[in-house]
C-alpha cells in the first residue's frame, strides 16, 4: 500500500511538535533563582525562629491551605532544630487566591501570635489542614485551637473580627509578588531561591554554603 | 488550497491538544511539589473544574484527538469522503467552540479569575472553526 504524500507531511508535522512540546516542558521547569536586591524578604516585624541578627536567614512564604507547604513542614522543623543557633528563620504569609481559607488562617495564626503562640497555632494549623481547609467558614474550628492553646478567647475573637492583621498579611503576600515568587512554598536562603525539591539534603547543603561565606 | 486549510486545521489541533494534555497533567498530577498562584488553580479550585468526576480538559483532549484523527484521515480519502469529514470537523469544532463560549463565560462571571491555558484553547478551537467553516464553503462552492 502507498502512503499518500500529504499523511507522511502530517506525520512529520505530529512529531516535531511532540519533540517541541516536551522540549519545553522539560525547560519550564528551570526558573531564575535569584530575587532582586532590593526586596527586603526579611521584612520588618515578621515572626521569626533563631538567632535574630544571623547572617543567614531563611525565609519561607507559605500558605497554610496548601498542601505542598503542609508536606514540607516536617522538613523546615527539621532544618529549624538543626541550625536554629546559625540562622534565623522566617515565616511571612503568601496566601493564594484560589485558597479560600487561607487568608483567614493567616489572621487566625497572628491572632494567635499577638498572645505569643504563633508557632503552635501555625503548627496545628498545618497538622490539621484537611479539616478546616474545606469548610465554607472555618471560625469556629480556629476558635477551637485557640482554646486548645489556652488562648484568651475575646482578644482572639477581637483581632479576627477587625482584621488587625491582614495589612501584615498582605503586605508579606506583596513582598512574595515582587520577590517574584510563583507559587508556595517558596524559600529563600538570603536572596536566593531554593529550587528543586525540598528535601532536607537540598537545605542542609546551601544553608551550609551559606553559612562558610 | 484545500490541502492548506486542512494542514492549518491539523496544526491548530495539534496546538489544542498540547494544550489540553498539559492542562490534564496538571490536574492530575497527584505529588503537590508547590501550590501555583495562577488563574489556572483559581479555576482547577472551582466547583466547575470537573464534570461529573472526570477534569474538563480530559473533555478538551478527547475533542481535539477526535478532530486530530478527522483532519488526518482526510489525507487518505478521496475528494468526495474527504468533504464529507470537512464537515464532521465542522460540526466537532462547532460544538467545541459552544461550550469553550460557556467555560469562558464562566471564567469572566462565576469565577472570577482567568487560566490562559483554558482561554489558548478556546482561542483555537474557534480558529479551527473558522477555518473549516471556510473550507467547508470551499467545498460546497466547488462541488456546485
Amino acid at each position: 500500500m502507498r502512503i499518500p504524500r500529504e499523511s507522511l507531511i502530517f506525520g512529520g508535522i505530529t512529531l516535531a511538535t511532540i519533540i517541541v512540546f516536551f522540549g519545553i516542558f522539560l525547560l519550564s521547569g528551570q526558573s531564575s533563582s535569584k530575587a532582586p536586591e532590593a526586596v527586603d524578604l526579611v521584612g520588618d516585624g515578621s515572626t521569626m525562629l533563631g538567632k535574630k541578627d544571623a547572617s543567614v536567614a531563611l525565609v519561607e512564604f507559605g500558605d497554610y491551605q496548601c498542601p505542598a507547604c503542609r508536606a514540607a513542614e516536617p522538613v523546615v522543623k527539621q532544618v529549624v532544630r538543626e541550625y536554629k543557633d546559625r540562622i534565623k528563620f522566617v515565616y511571612r504569609h503568601y496566601p493564594l487566591p484560589s485558597h479560600r481559607n487561607a487568608e483567614p488562617a493567616a489572621e487566625a495564626a497572628e491572632a494567635a501570635g499577638e498572645q505569643g503562640k504563633f508557632w503552635e497555632y501555625h503548627g496545628l494549623l498545618y497538622e490539621n489542614q484537611e479539616d478546616w481547609s474545606k469548610q465554607s467558614n472555618p471560625r469556629k474550628i480556629f476558635e477551637d485551637y485557640a482554646k486548645e492553646l489556652n488562648l484568651n478567647l475575646d482578644q482572639f475573637r477581637q483581632a479576627l473580627d477587625e482584621h488587625k492583621f491582614l495589612d501584615k498579611i498582605r503586605s508579606d503576600k506583596k513582598a512574595g509578588d515582587v520577590a517574584g515568587i510563583s507559587g508556595t512554598p517558596t524559600f529563600f536562603i538570603n536572596q536566593e531561591k531554593l529550587t528543586g525539591g525540598f528535601g532536607f539534603d537540598q537545605f542542609k547543603q546551601k544553608l551550609d554554603q551559606a553559612l562558610a561565606k | 488550497m484545500g490541502i492548506y486549510l486542512n494542514r492549518i486545521i491539523f496544526f491548530l489541533t495539534l496546538s489544542g491538544l498540547a494544550i489540553s494534555f498539559y492542562l490534564l497533567y496538571t490536574y492530575t498530577a497527584s505529588s503537590p511539589i508547590v501550590c501555583l498562584n495562577s488563574g489556572c488553580e483559581t479555576v482547577r479550585a472551582s466547583p466547575y473544574a470537573y464534570f461529573f468526576g472526570v477534569p474538563l480538559p480530559a473533555f478538551g483532549a478527547l475533542m481535539y484527538v477526535g478532530i486530530f484523527v478527522l483532519s488526518f484521515l482526510r489525507t487518505t480519502l478521496s475528494k468526495n469522503q474527504s468533504g464529507k469529514i470537512a464537515k464532521a470537523i465542522l460540526s466537532f469544532s462547532f460544538v467545541g467552540v459552544a461550550i469553550s463560549a460557556y467555560l469562558t463565560y464562566l471564567e469572566a462571571f462565576k469565577i472570577h479569575a482567568y487560566c490562559l491555558w483554558c482561554v489558548s484553547s478556546a482561542v483555537v478551537i474557534s480558529l479551527i472553526f473558522l477555518v473549516s467553516l471556510f473550507e467547508v464553503r470551499r467545498l460546497d462552492a466547488n462541488s456546485a
